[in-house]
């Protein structure tokens, strides 16, 4: 029941600070940029359009929404009653992921149509790779107070986009499909049926978002709970 | 309800010790208050006390249990309120009591009659953002409140309120007291700390150096004379007589009787004066 409650909270919260608005914006950009770029291009800038979404929205998302709830102290009330961080992580990457989802089946479903792409494993991609970043931008957003620090702290990250130039034919190294950005770009590849599936994907982007957690977790503790009041 | 035995605390990566063996009890139904400048180790204790740092030394027991190994079910029993607003600004006072009574599984108090207890009745649906500091601090102070719990921690719990307001909260803490509540008051007033606490703990450097109950100590530590200012020709003046004998001092009667007496005070130390005089810092 904390979790539904905390869940809802967190849904609400994104509504009241147009966090829904925003994604709706960005919504309407990608597939307007999907419907005017010329077709031998589509099915790249798709799986672009879908990979960043999740990604770079849930790590910038959740960087705002934690920053906002520094600015408002809001952990010093919450973590005195009896939610334990689990709870309260988890409802943070369930409520941005369903945003992250709902995004990417609707852009899905207008530039390729019913029917072009396996909804499951789409969705399967969509959420992990959400989770794993939102989890990453926790790790930053909770040692920050500002956007700037932020978004100079960002630049450290931006390390695990670095498949992105493997994406594009620009350099290849065995290292850099264990980063967690690739098998993301697989699998939802995969589900438009541009390569097959590949367990070790899964896997891959699995145990990244484990290691998220485990890191989002101990980093909340000791810089979140371990500081309320001060 | 609480117990604070051999209490030593070193903050992660740190050189000097934070909490260099504190000991002290807090009895069920007690006003504790807890007050040291700045620095002092007062938070650090009340963080430890809550169950937030896990990693001290010696014991803190809390209504029996070891806060050290304390569940979430601990914070069903417990209400603390820090120095600070923090509520969600986008919310209405209605709408962030309703979202953290729906974090207890216990059952909570009605969110409209504690609004109502400190005056925010009418403010109920608006949104936080909108509320003086002031407002802020009664809707925490009602969030404290709101699991109807067995011991109150309350960091300053009057601060940026308005005389009106501060005595009505004074006057709830003081209804959760006579309810058997206990109630663990941090501060850096001394006035509240010397109308509100049956005993009072003085901190600094990491160390308590006197618990003692208000009254004992302004006796103990003032001067055991009463000084009468009267008036005289148009002017004021003023005499000290010794309270030994007070009774029967012929010269204390005889002023009472002739002059015209404006004022009679027992020279007792304020509580801030012997917080100088035995930690030698003051209170900031």
């Amino acid at each position: 029941m904390r979790f539904v409650a905390a869940f809802t909270h967190d849904v609400r919260f994104q509504f009241r600070h147009r966090f829904y608005y925003a994604y709706l914006l960005l919504t309407i950009i990608y597939i307007l940029t999907l419907w005017y770029i010329p077709s031998f291009l589509k099915s790249d800038v798709l799986i672009l359009i879908l990979f960043s979404d999740p990604c770079g929205l849930g790590f910038f998302f959740v960087g705002g929404m934690i920053l906002l709830e520094k600015e408002q102290n809001t952990y010093d009330a919450l973590f005195v009653t009896p939610i334990t961080v689990h709870q309260f992580l988890f409802a943070r990457i369930c409520s941005l992921a369903l945003l992250a989802i709902s995004a990417s089946v609707v852009i899905a479903l207008f530039a390729a149509g019913n029917g072009q792409f396996s909804l499951g494993l789409l969705v399967t991609a969509i959420a992990l790779s959400s989770v794993c970043f939102t989890l990453f931008g926790i790790t930053l957003a909770v040692r920050v107070r500002t956007l700037n620090q932020y978004l100079i702290g960002s630049v450290v990250y931006s390390v695990l986009f670095i498949p992105l130039l493997q994406f594009f034919g620009i350099i290849s190294h065995p290292f850099l499909s264990i980063l967690p950005t690739w098998p993301s770009l697989q699998l939802i590849r995969a589900s438009f049926g541009q390569e097959p599936f590949r367990i070790d994907s899964l896997l891959i982007l699995l145990i990244w978002t484990g290691i998220a957690y485990i890191w989002a977790y101990k980093w909340f503790r000791h810089y979140i709970l371990e500081k309320l009041g001060d | 309800m609480i117990q604070v035995q051999n209490l030593r605390f070193t903050y992660p990566n740190a050189q000097i010790q934070a909490i260099k063996g504190v000991d002290f009890q807090v009895a069920q139904g007690e006003i504790f208050g807890f007050l040291g400048p700045s620095g002092a180790g007062k938070s650090t204790t009340q963080r430890i006390v809550i169950g937030l740092l896990k990693g001290y030394q010696g014991s803190v027991q809390v209504m029996g249990e070891e806060v050290r190994e304390a569940k979430s079910s601990f914070y069903e029993k417990i209400g603390v309120s820090f120095e600070l607003p923090n509520l969600y600004s986008k919310f209405t006072a209605l709408e962030n009591l309703r979202f953290f009574g729906s974090l207890y599984s216990g059952k909570t108090q009605d969110p409209l009659q504690l609004l109502q207890r400190v005056g925010l009745a009418d403010a109920a649906n608006q949104p936080v953002a909108k509320f003086s500091k002031g407002m802020k601090m009664r809707l925490n102070f009602c969030r404290a409140l709101l699991n109807n719990p067995d011991i109150l921690f309350l960091d300053e719990p009057t601060s940026g309120l308005d005389p009106v307001n501060g005595k009505n909260i004074k006057n709830i803490i003081q209804e959760q007291q006579q309810l058997g509540k206990t109630i663990f008051l941090t501060t850096h007033n001394m006035t509240v700390a010397d109308e509100l606490c049956h005993r009072v703990a003085f901190i600094v450097d990491g160390q308590i150096s006197l618990i003692n109950s208000p009254t004992n100590l302004k006796v103990s530590k003032g001067e055991k004379k009463v000084r009468v200012e009267y008036g005289k020709d148009g002017a004021s003046e003023e005499r000290e007589f010794a309270l030994a004998g007070l009774a029967d001092n012929q010269e204390f009667i005889q002023l009472l009787r002739s002059k015209s007496v404006q004022t009679i005070h027992t020279q007792e130390a304020t509580l801030e004066e012997i917080f100088i005089a035995e930690t030698g810092r003051n209170l900031v």
